[in-house]
């Protein structure tokens, strides 16, 4: 294992990213174009990350758990624990910015394309995973439960395990 | 925790001792260890034990922390804890609250992936997987609608070529991941797109106060 490469690829997408998912898209298409990552190592990670303690962002230590072993846990927490650092230096950058008239744009530009990449990123992952009426029928009822408010995420995770243990296994 | 003579000093403004180190990081320990339930639930835990429980903090510095968050790079409730533990300790402040926080999450999510690693290969936890899966798909395809709402509905109100341009801007994002673009640049594209359209556009300047700390 190359673990610079491996710690980059872990600070690069905690960098230019925010909140817990947002490394998502870089990690999914980074590690897995490296051999370092299969699909289906990403809903197990986000599923410890939504169960365990803390951040759902700590769902990259438990990718870096699952890929490098401790050593890639332990490269993976330093690469999230630093970049939120630089919130310090945001604060005063953002005061200074936001008078500009281009600066919304810029940052409601960030989200379409955050949005763009990741349906498709999401869609892969999804056909990888497996097309078929009950993987289908999971996600339109997630994708309305969540919509609601209403529902605490564990329990569509939860309800969705059973489903799956029930009607999806070999 | 909260001395009678100071109570009785300042009755208007309660004046409260603010944290030592020690205290800040057992609280942040304390947080990091049993903040189960993910995000939200983490930052009520935080508002609980700066904001509502010892007034170390009023609602609103609470909220304008929030909001900067927001913008930081990397996990918000990270950065969070790096401007509450300035403010109250300013660097040591940030390592005790930073490490108080992750080092026992990171401890009980590793040894909860080890736990998964042997079971992994069990049928039952493939087919819950295979259910789960799906699950996160819907989840964060409405966690996506939630964040452009914000700034599609303030296209919406500059007319419809706006709002195209927004929706061209997303499909623009797709295509190129689809055809192996780095992510970075897809969301440059997006970024830069919408950046030139702001700042171009003649109508009156807007508020940026307007879509912030959602």
């Amino acid at each position: 294992m190359d673990w610079l490469t491996f710690f980059l690829i872990f600070l690069k997408a905690s960098l230019l990213s925010t909140g817990g998912r947002g490394p998502f898209p870089y990690l999914y298409t980074d590690m897995i174009a490296h051999g370092w990552a299969t699909p289906a190592e990403f809903p197990a990670a986000l599923t410890v990350g939504e169960i365990s303690p803390g951040p759902n962002g700590l769902w990259v230590v438990s990718l870096g758990y699952l890929t490098g072993g401790l050593m890639g846990a332990l490269l993976a927490s330093v690469a999230i624990a630093l970049p939120p650092l630089l919130v310090l230096v945001v604060a005063q950058v953002h005061d200074r910015l936001k008078s500009y008239k281009a600066t919304k744009g810029v940052l409601d530009g960030l989200v379409l394309g955050i949005a763009g990449t990741s349906i498709i990123v999401l869609g892969n992952l999804f056909v990888v995973n497996g097309v078929n009426a009950v993987t289908i029928v999971i996600a339109v009822v997630c994708t309305a439960l969540m919509l609601t408010g209403r529902v605490p995420t564990w329990i569509m995770i939860a309800g969705a395990a059973i489903v799956g243990m029930l009607l999806l296994q070999g | 925790m909260i001395s009678s003579d100071s109570v009785a000093a300042v009755a208007t403004q309660p004046a409260h001792p603010p944290p030592t180190l020690l205290s800040l990081f057992v609280i942040w320990l304390k947080i990091g260890a049993t903040s189960f339930g993910g995000g939200v639930a983490t930052q009520l835990l935080i508002y609980r034990n700066f904001v509502s429980q010892r007034n170390w903090m009023t609602p609103e510095t609470f909220a304008q922390d929030w909001a900067i968050v927001q913008f930081a790079p990397g996990i918000n409730l990270i950065a969070l804890a790096v401007t509450i533990g300035r403010r109250f300790g300013g660097v040591a402040g940030v390592i005790v609250s930073v490490l108080g926080m992750l080092a026992p999450a990171i401890a009980i999510t590793i040894a909860m992936t080890a736990l998964y690693v042997r079971v992994r290969d069990q049928p039952a936890v493939t087919g819950a997987l295979r259910g789960i899966t799906p699950a996160l798909v819907g989840l964060s395809l409405a966690f996506m609608w939630r964040l452009l709402k914000g700034p599609m509905s303030a296209l919406k109100q500059q007319g419809r070529p706006a709002f195209a341009f927004g929706v061209a801007l997303i499909a623009i994002a797709a295509a190129m991941t689809v055809l192996g673009a780095p992510v970075l640049l897809a969301y440059l594209a997006g970024a830069v797109g919408l950046g030139l359209w702001y700042g171009l556009r003649r109508s009156p300047p807007f508020t940026p106060a307007q879509n912030e700390g959602h």
